[in-house]
């Protein structure tokens, strides 16, 4: 087991607005510090099964909210032409190995699934103790699941820090 | 047979010989057109877990045994962050975008699961059912898998045509 478990929060919704909906609610939970998360964003795919991540924030920490954390688990959930934008963003960095040997082919599998059901998703990574808090604050999710992430939170925060100098 | 379907055949296996010496027999398969194949190759994982596609034969006709129809099946089956070597334009070309829809996430797990069990694996695509055409062929393996693919031969076929241009 890693030093500070993390969390993938994915729920799924019938529409982008409320996904955006929810968005906004895990924002308000982080301003206000009861949620430690490393990613939030809106993904979506369009008619010819193109995968796209919105995300609304510029980073406000060092690493927070960047859409790369987020980015590095739809590559591993999708073939990279299926990206495109900030969906694609995740792709070259090391933060995309490091969820990949933190989840199991089956989380991969379930993830997969779950997201090829919805129109819109919300996905979120967050540090350990993210599941209460969440799932209270989304209310307008159809589905959810939650799988927790074998790796190094240390290490996460490098690569999350390291990518987010690249974007400013 | 139908002609929106195409099959994908593994064998896993304790060594990278035993892997070639399969292939080898394949190859003679294919040749004498017992078990035509679109493509084959081997498929090996280093320690450090990269994965690379390997084969040895020059491109013969339309687009055939190229390396790049594995090459997509694995770019579906492993992030590129892990993919060390496969044949030019295998996961950036459109055949990747075939093959991810034409198999189910369910499929997707089954199969990189079984690649997960080895360091060695032939992989070989075809347009029909090769399970009984390879039993023989594929003697040293310790374990086979074989899942069909929902995707239109002709469409495949000209991904790979325009593949083997590109060399």
């Amino acid at each position: 087991m890693a030093d500070e478990p993390v969390f993938l929060f994915l729920a799924t919704y019938d529409t982008a607005e409320d996904a955006r909906a929810d968005y906004e609610a895990i924002k308000e939970l982080h301003k206000d510090h009861l949620l430690g998360t490393y990613d939030v964003a809106v993904v979506t795919r369009d008619a010819e099964g193109h995968v796209h991540l919105s995300k609304h924030e510029k980073p406000t920490q060092h690493y927070a909210w960047t859409g790369v954390a987020a980015g590095a688990v739809l590559g591993i959930l999708f073939p990279p032409s299926l990206l495109v934008g900030a969906a694609a963003g995740g792709l070259a960095l090391g933060v995309l190995g490091h969820f990949q040997k933190g989840m199991s082919r089956k989380d991969v599998m379930e993830l997969g699934e779950l997201l090829d059901d919805g129109q819109a998703a919300l996905l979120v990574v967050g540090q350990s103790g993210l599941q209460s808090y969440v799932e209270k604050a989304l209310t307008h999710a159809r589905k959810h699941a939650v799988k927790e992430v074998d790796l190094e939170a240390k290490l996460l925060h490098d690569d999350l820090a390291a990518a987010s100098k690249d974007l400013h | 047979m139908a002609d929106d379907t195409i099959f994908v055949y593994m064998a896993l296996y304790h060594s990278q010989p035993d892997a070639w010496q399969d292939y080898a027999e394949v190859k003679q398969l294919h040749y004498a057109g017992v078990a035509v194949s679109y493509d084959a190759a081997i498929v090996t994982k280093e320690a450090d877990g990269k994965v690379h596609v390997s084969k040895v034969e020059k491109t013969t006709e339309h687009g055939a045994w190229t390396g790049v129809a594995v090459g997509a099946v694995v770019g579906v089956l492993f992030p590129p962050a892990l993919i060390g070597s496969v044949a030019a334009g295998a996961v950036t070309g459109g055949l990747i975008g075939h093959v991810w829809k034409g198999m189910s996430r369910k499929d997707m797990h089954e199969l990189g699961e079984f690649l997960d069990q080895g360091d060695a694996a032939l992989v070989v695509i075809a347009r029909t059912k090769l399970s009984d055409a390879l039993a023989t062929a594929t003697r040293h393996a310790k374990k086979v898998i074989e899942k069909e693919i929902a995707a239109d031969q002709k469409l495949v076929e000209d991904e790979l045509e325009k593949a083997a241009a590109g060399d």
